[in-house]
């Protein structure tokens, strides 16, 4: 995606937001969240939207499926039918993105992933949340992911923030200092 | 008794014509030939003085010339000794340039083997040592009891620093 398309789905985002603001709740924006992450790893459903021998209507119907299923608000297909009458469907993950990311902006949320060499308890993520929040002063949301490659450690990472203390951290200082 | 006076001045007189002859033939004869003589001596000797004046004056002259060369003598050796000097400054001066160069290549040499050994090193020695250590210390903390107690005391830090 180029930066032109990343600034129009901005603006749509911004719009959306702007225009829907009661409405979006937390809830709707993990639903949104949920929907781009579905665009995101099945990229052939934009194969099939991009398809000129698919009818509109079916896209539009497709789309509402996906909303539904993931409980996303339903101001969205006025999204979705503003972008088919533009001709930008294939927009429509990059807007979700930038969605989210408005919505983050706005409630000063950030979003977090926690990898760790094991699983996290919850109590340990909880903590590890109120952590951030102290260090940054931000709301945070996060997700747990495990990650072996840290050897033994945590690593917490967001768009703008990485916080690691782990093994592999410590073997790439020495292998950075070396160099 | 007369007679014999006579006799003794005849004798007298003879005595003194025969002396008057010889001093007349010796003053006819000789005389001019020892003026000549004298005066070629003379001569010879002014010629002499004259020569000697001269050969004062050349030894005067060839003195003076001495003189002149040893000091163009000492000009030139003071020229050359200075020439001498400004030769050994810029002798020492090449040499002692040259000896930086040398210096400052042998350093150079030095900086370059050694960059160039730890490179070697970085492109040998660490990858493998970096790859060991990161193969033994995934060992060690494959280990679940190993890892574990890693997180832990790492969250107990993190919790500690929250409270």
């Amino acid at each position: 995606m180029n930066i032109e398309q990343l600034l129009l789905a901005k603006k749509y985002a911004v719009a959306f937001l702007n225009t829907f603001e009661k409405t979006i709740d937390f809830n709707a924006y993990q639903a949104i969240e949920k929907m781009y992450n579905f665009f995101n790893s099945n990229p052939q459903t934009l194969v099939v939207l991009a398809a000129p021998t698919l009818e509109l209507e079916t896209k539009s119907q497709l789309i509402e499926k996906i909303v539904h299923y993931y409980q996303a608000p339903n101001e969205l297909m006025k999204l979705v039918s503003l972008l088919i009458k533009q001709q930008r469907l294939l927009l429509l993950p990059s807007i979700l993105l930038q969605l989210t990311r408005v919505y983050r902006e706005r409630n000063q949320l950030v979003a977090f992933t926690f990898y760790g060499s094991h699983e996290l308890a919850e109590h340990e993520t909880r903590m590890l949340s109120q952590f951030l929040e102290q260090k940054i002063n931000k709301n945070i949301l996060y997700n747990s992911v495990i990650d072996k490659e840290l050897i033994a450690g945590i690593r917490l990472k967001s768009d703008t923030w990485l916080w690691e203390y782990s093994v592999e951290k410590q073997l790439r200082a020495i292998e950075n200092s070396l160099h | 008794m007369l007679s014999n006076g006579i006799s003794v001045f005849f004798r007298y007189l003879n005595f003194i014509s025969f002396i008057g002859v010889v001093l007349y033939f010796f003053y006819k004869k000789s005389v001019p030939k020892i003026r000549q003589h004298i005066e070629e001596k003379k001569s010879l000797e002014h010629i002499q003085h004259n020569n000697y004046e001269q050969l004062i004056q050349k030894e005067y002259i060839l003195k003076q010339q001495l003189k002149d060369q040893e000091d163009s003598y000492n000009i030139l050796l003071d020229k050359v000794r200075q020439w001498q000097d400004a030769v050994e400054k810029d002798q020492k001066k090449i040499l002692q340039e040259y000896e930086t160069i040398a210096r400052a290549n042998k350093q150079k040499v030095a900086i370059q083997e050694k960059n160039q050994s730890q490179k070697r090193l970085e492109m040998s020695v660490i990858p493998r040592a970096l790859a060991d250590a990161r193969l033994q210390l995934s060992n060690a903390f494959s280990i679940d009891e190993n890892e574990k107690e890693y997180v832990h005391v790492l969250l107990n830090q993190i919790q500690k620093s929250i409270q």
